[in-house]
């Protein structure tokens, strides 16, 4: 306690006589935590957003149950935009909180998840399981217990909407708290407050990666390529630096901190769809079209968030993005038929399928500069 | 990557160090060492079980797909009997060669060998190829219509009336011949997964037993990898899934046609083969192996586990896992109906080897398990 008054008190006096930045009375003989304790840690809201997330997920799933197990589309708006009292309250309140999930999509993403509410509305109301063409609940044939509601196109809707909320985090991170947020002003508090809401939206335990429990979406995500991206202690660190750099006033080293967050978590996103076919392979060479669907979802979702995200220094390009798209259906590459893409009717060998995913995955490893060593392309 | 590799090859070093150096490890008998520093424990696994359980496989099912053809040219009873119990052979020498489905040839040959064991077969689908003559068993959606499941549906489903299947039924001479194509499917698939793993072939043999070191990509790290990834099948879709206690957590009815080998009721003794198989490759004695094995990395390495060595509580898992397993009939399907305690016991025991599989042993030897149950969050 007595280290931060000290710096702050040689702030105040310098910053009497001359009215330059911080910077010149940054204390650079710090450490750094090795667990995000800090003192006035304050993620709350960051938790609130992320458990009324789950929330929606949850209030999404049930659909998958059976068929026509209806979810009403009303109800996901009223959830995203906190009216109706629909969450459960714990110790984190939400219906009160004054907090909404809505106002944390970028405008493109928020009409998304809206469009795809409205689909789950729809579909969950189809009586039958899923065909090409028929929306419906459909298991997985290696794991009959795990059900999925899909579109007349194969897409399960669940899945692109838990990754555009990622992609809502990814955002708020990146392109907020990282750039805007912290660039507006240099009061220790509210520097402090803006670091600890991003890393909240992380969805990691404070003594992240030492612990891996409770993991939740891009702290899951992280910590699935962790193996050669070595993401997970690079994300903890930046987090832990930037915070314990914003209470020594040390600006310069937060900035560059901020800067690595960017960048990371634009990568982490792609870094994702290379996962998601590993995972979609996985499952075609187990016969299992029906997880395959959903991997390839969940895929999709990670794409769509690429465009989301404005940070000057997102790597991918948007004609980029839309040579992604491509390779899911190059006839509809905005309302892709995953049926057509394992040739449910063209009889493809898995050989034929795994070329598509590869080509994704390469596609995306070369956008990136992934190394077959940081993330195996397949 | 490279920071976690410095890390894991400082380990292996001291226990690979200790395994050349210590009396037991250079016991060599019934391979051969070759001068240099290769790992007598690889050579013992690579030479002495991995190749030989892929040379009895493909045996079995040369036999089995002759025999196939022998009984097309004229079906009757005698050669049915027959294909029959060339079938359980062949099924009960691929358990004993799944363990290695996801490292090597198995895994990087197109389609991948484990694709010859999804079941439950679709059973509709068979038939609908049949009918239609479609015997093109290797597209994608094909791949719940071929392989062992299919030829156990084929063979078996039709129970006293199977032969007629193949001699007086209106679709017989369709059947025969979808009966041919998965048979001969099986065939190539295997004996290209051997010819990948021959020294006169691929030599991946050679591959292995050089793969130094416990990285991601040692044979060590592949090895445990895919033995606990196919062990986990035993767990899960052997007797967890027909038992309806996977997922955990949610209530599911008992489900017997989940079984594997449903028609020809021999699950249990599958399932049996398959435990002894990885228990062969911890201890290092299936086949004509010569007792080095896993448990040899971790004996020399000294792990401690609950006051003992973990080799020793593993060992202990293995042998009460298989007393369990030996005390379930089959037909499993009827006996998760009957007596699903007995099944119960024996999925318990699964569950603790897979956290002493899968966690415990490969911690101790520094070995990093890289696939997955993402599911979807």
């Amino acid at each position: 306690m007595r280290r931060i008054i000290i710096p702050s008190l040689i702030f105040m006096i310098f910053s009497y006589s001359c009215k330059k930045s911080n910077q010149s009375t940054a204390n650079t003989n710090y450490s750094v935590p090795t667990t995000y304790t800090f003192a006035n840690v304050n993620d709350t809201a960051s938790l609130q957003l992320l458990a009324m997330a789950d929330q929606v997920m949850a209030a999404i799933n049930h659909a998958n149950s059976s068929p026509n197990t209806v979810v009403s589309t009303q109800t996901l708006d009223d959830m995203l935009n906190n009216t109706g009292g629909y969450f459960v309250d714990s110790a984190l309140t939400l219906n009160a909180s004054g907090l909404k999930l809505a106002t944390c999509f970028p405008a493109a993403a928020l009409t998304a998840v809206q469009d795809y509410f409205d689909s789950v509305g729809l579909y969950s109301q189809s009586t039958t399981a899923a065909s090409p063409g028929v929306p419906g609940v459909s298991p997985s044939s290696v794991t009959p217990s795990k059900l999925y509601l899909l579109s007349p196109n194969g897409v399960y809707y669940s899945q692109v909407i838990k990754k555009a909320i990622m992609g809502m985090c990814a955002y708020q991170i990146a392109d907020v708290y990282m750039a805007d947020s912290i660039n507006s002003t240099t009061d220790t508090t509210i520097l402090e407050h803006y670091w600890d809401k991003a890393f909240g939206l992380f969805g990691v335990p404070v003594n992240f990666p030492t612990s891996t429990t409770g993991l939740r979406y891009f702290g899951s995500y992280s910590n699935q390529v962790n193996a050669g991206l070595g993401s997970n202690t690079s994300i903890m660190n930046a987090f832990l630096k930037g915070r314990a750099a914003i209470a020594n006033n040390d600006l310069t080293t937060m900035k560059a901190q901020a800067a690595l967050l960017i960048t990371t978590f634009d990568s982490l996103d792609a870094a994702a769809i290379v996962q998601e076919m590993h995972e979609t392979n996985t499952n075609i060479e187990a016969g299992d079209a029906v997880a395959a669907y959903g991997t390839l979802s969940e895929s999709l979702g990670f794409v769509r968030n690429l465009a989301y995200n404005n940070s000057p220094n997102r790597v991918i390009t948007n004609a980029q993005i839309a040579q992604l798209l491509a390779l899911y259906d190059s006839v509809n590459p905005n309302s892709p038929s995953l049926y057509n893409f394992v040739g449910v009717n063209a009889g493809l060998t898995v050989a034929q399928i795994e070329a598509k995913t590869n080509a994704i995955a390469q596609l995306i490893g070369q956008i990136y500069g992934f190394t077959a060593t940081e993330l195996p392309l397949l | 990557m490279q920071r976690i590799a410095i890390l894991f090859l400082a380990g292996a070093a001291i226990i690979i160090l200790s395994v050349n150096c210590s009396k037991s490890g250079s016991k060599t008998s019934g391979s051969t060492t070759t001068a240099g520093n290769n790992d007598s424990i690889l050579l013992n696994l690579g030479n002495n079980i991995i190749l030989p359980s892929y040379q009895a496989l493909a045996t079995a099912v040369n036999s089995l797909d002759s025999s196939i053809d022998d009984f097309n040219t004229s079906p009757n009873t005698t050669k049915l009997t027959n294909i029959q119990v060339l079938f359980k052979n062949a099924y009960l020498a691929w358990q004993s060669a799944s363990e290695y489905d996801y490292l090597g040839p198995a895994s990087t040959n197109q389609p991948v060998l484990s694709a010859l064991n999804v079941w439950p077969t679709n059973n509709t689908l068979i038939d609908s190829n049949v009918s239609v003559n479609n015997d093109n068993v290797n597209t994608f959606a094909n791949t719940a219509a071929k392989g062992f499941p299919a030829l156990d549906y084929l063979l078996f489903s039709a129970g006293g009336n199977t032969l007629a299947n193949y001699t007086t039924d209106a679709e017989a001479a369709h059947r025969s011949s979808y009966l041919a194509a998965v048979s001969a499917d099986i065939k190539t698939e295997v004996n290209a997964v051997l010819t990948g793993w021959s020294a006169s072939g691929g030599n991946y043999i050679n591959t292995f037993v050089t793969g130094e070191g416990n990285s991601v990509s040692s044979s060590l790290g592949l090895l445990i990898n895919s033995m606990d990834e196919d062990f986990e099948i035993l767990k899960n879709d052997r007797l967890g899934i027909p038992l309806g206690l996977i997922p955990v957590g949610v209530t599911s009815p008992v489900l017997p046609k989940e079984v594997e080998a449903y028609y020809s009721g021999i699950s249990a003794q599958l399932a049996l083969a398959q435990l002894k198989a990885v228990q062969g490759i911890f201890l290092g004695n299936s086949g004509k192996g010569n007792g080095l094995g896993l448990v040899t990395y971790l004996t020399n390495a000294g792990v401690k586990y609950n006051g003992g060595l973990l080799s020793d509580t593993i060992k202990t898992a293995f042998t009460l896992d298989v007393t369990d397993l030996q005390a379930v009939p089959d037909p499993l399907s009827q006996t998760i109906q009957s007596n699903p305690a007995s099944v119960q016991a024996a999925f318990t025991v699964s569950q603790k080897l897979v956290a002493l599989l899968k966690t415990d042993m490969p911690s101790a030897l520094g070995v990093l398990i890289t696939y997955g149950d993402n599911d979807g969050d």
